[in-house]
């Protein structure tokens, strides 16, 4: 049970952006992916999500290539959070969330609403599920466009379809303590049997919380493997092109920039 | 909602009534109308006050959804050509209608039959143009729809330069926009087609709530993008289409109702639609209104109703839009 890219590569205008990369997300674990700007995080994040298709190579979702199969049922299997939160018009955070609903087609029901106070509760936005998204911060808007997410692949019926969560740097605009609080609901959704890939760009947080790392350079996947095969100075130093030191405390590897 | 509903009967009861030849509406329904107050119902005043609510609710209901596709509040049907296609159309009709002399029958239905032609060639050419060229942008679209009222521009300059007098009064006319050559022949079936238009849309709500988010977000929410913006562009050409050439250009209705929606009702598509759509149909029988009985006898084309106080209205929108 799997989301797996094998050999895939992407060009655009000319260029090519995922060379040949081959990544597996397995359910029931946290797989990040690093690497400096520009090293195709958020494309390989588009090709596993059925949005850009590969120029060669081949996705599949269950050994089913994700080019045969429609948006709908994508939707029902995958959740995507991405960097972008351009809304025009003057939605509520609720109505936000309530577009989440993809499989029950329950918005407004008791026990959807239920389960959105419920999600909202654990994403800390609960005090402005009323307000007006565009009247949000850029981390608010994060925590709510990350609470969507779940809502997408959260079932009322307890159903256990395989689901996926691709998140693009959902920690970007947030400060600390709810870089950590979106950290722990991820590790508590991946117990239910939830695949995870998130790009990250905070080397410590990928260090701490996930089972796989890929690092990726240019396009290509540089080093793959658990945090003590991927998190390593001469490899990092290498990648990001600075001295970057790397100590082990209390069994957790600690990034250093010099 | 509710009251939206309320004001949309209170519009009928007093656009049936409000004339010329006032008439009360209940002796109407109660059979104790006159004979000529009867006629004067059914055959001049129902049909004007139906169609003037059916463009107005196409109009509006179009707009709100075309802004939805667009992600932009100055989304308008006007923008995509189909009105624009429409007028040549109807010019062309009226001009050399005479020239070629249609048999009785064709004659009267000449101009909107024209209309709706060049209203559909519009589409059809949008339709053709964007799968030409192998992907389907709004911003091409948009692009596309300056270049045909371009055109369209040309074509009707070209038609009043060739125009009679009479021809070219009649012409005028039109593209002010006038619901007063309303006839059930015509009403009844712009009606179905419209109603039938505003029902398609309001089920492709949900879909458009999720295009606010970004298109690719919608695409990850199940949405197929490219499916929904056609399948709303070509339904509202055909609306559209079907309305302006019963009625004429009739501007700003398309662009200020859905406004007034968010401000009051909120922006979720699954009210904005079809509010809209009621209040469209107000706005426009009150215009239609005003237009036959603020300087009685004489009668002003509804155009420049809405126009009057539609142009003030997007200014103020642009002002607010600053902010």
């Amino acid at each position: 049970m799997s989301l797996r890219a094998i050999n895939i590569s992407v060009r655009k205008n000319n260029h090519l952006i995922l060379d040949n990369i081959s990544i597996s997300l397995k359910k029931g674990s946290i797989c990040s992916v690093i690497g400096p700007n520009g090293a195709g995080k958020s494309t390989l994040i588009s090709a596993l999500s059925g949005e850009q298709a590969p120029d060669t190579g081949e996705v599949y979702l269950e050994n089913l290539p994700l080019r045969e199969l429609s948006s709908e049922q994508l939707a029902q299997t995958r959740a995507v959070m991405q960097q972008n939160n351009n809304i025009v018009f003057d939605f509520s955070v609720e109505e936000v969330l309530n577009m989440g609903w993809v499989k029950d087609a329950l918005g407004s029901s008791p026990p959807a609403s239920k389960a959105v106070s419920k999600l909202a509760d654990l994403c800390l936005i609960s005090p402005f599920l009323k307000r007006s998204f565009l009247s949000l911060s850029g981390g608010e808007k994060q925590r709510v466009q990350f609470c969507r997410a779940l809502i997408q692949i959260w079932r009322l019926s307890g159903e256990c379809d395989p689901k996926y969560l691709l998140l693009d740097e959902p920690t970007s605009n947030l400060d600390i303590s709810y870089e950590l609080a979106v950290m722990k609901i991820l590790k508590k959704i991946v117990e239910s049997g939830v695949g995870v890939l998130i790009a990250l760009h905070d080397l410590n947080l990928a260090s701490y919380f996930s089972d796989e790392i890929f690092l990726l350079n240019e396009g290509m996947v540089v080093a793959s493997g658990g945090p003590s095969e991927v998190i390593r100075s001469d490899i990092l130093s290498e990648v990001y092109d600075t001295s970057i030191s790397v100590e082990e405390r209390k069994g957790k590897l600690h990034v250093y920039k010099h | 909602m509710f009251f939206l509903v309320v004001f949309l009967f209170l519009a009928f009861i007093l656009a049936f009534s409000i004339g010329s030849v006032p008439i009360s509406v209940l002796s109407v329904f109660s059979g104790s109308a006159t004979d000529v107050e009867w006629i004067i119902f059914a055959e001049i005043r129902a049909p004007r006050v139906i169609l003037a609510a059916i463009v107005g609710a196409s109009l509006a209901s179009s707009g709100a959804a075309l802004q939805g596709v667009f992600r932009n509040p100055l989304g308008d049907p006007g923008l995509i050509g189909v009105s624009g296609g429409a007028a040549l159309g109807a010019a062309t009709a009226i001009v050399l209608g005479s020239a070629l002399n249609f048999a009785g029958w064709l004659a009267v239905y000449s101009i909107p039959l024209a209309a709706i032609l060049g209203a559909a060639l519009v589409t059809f050419f949008l339709y053709k143009f964007t799968s030409y060229l192998g992907h389907f942008s709004v911003i091409t679209v948009l692009l596309v729809g300056i270049a045909i009222n371009a055109f369209s521009t040309v074509g009707i300059m070209g038609f009043q330069y060739l125009s009679d007098d009479a021809q070219l009064r009649s012409l005028v006319f039109w593209l002010m926009g006038s619901f007063a050559r309303a006839e059930w022949e015509t009403v009844i079936p712009a009606g179905f087609i419209i109603l039938l238009g505003v029902i398609m849309l309001y089920r492709q709500t949900k879909a458009l709530d999720r295009l606010q988010l970004g298109e690719s977000q919608a695409f990850h929410l199940g949405v197929n993008v490219r499916k929904l913006q056609r399948f709303i562009i070509l339904l509202t050409a055909v609306s559209v289409g079907v309305g302006v050439a019963l009625s004429g250009i009739v501007g700003f209705v398309g662009l200020v109702v859905p406004h007034l929606i968010r401000l009051t009702l909120g922006v979720t598509h699954t009210i904005l639609v079809p509010a809209s759509a009621i209040l469209g149909a107000v706005l426009m029988i009150s215009a239609d209104l005003a237009s036959r009985t603020l300087i009685a006898p004489i009668e002003l084309p509804v155009g420049i109703v809405t126009s009057a106080i539609g142009a003030p209205f997007f200014l103020w929108l642009i002002a607010r839009a600053k902010h």
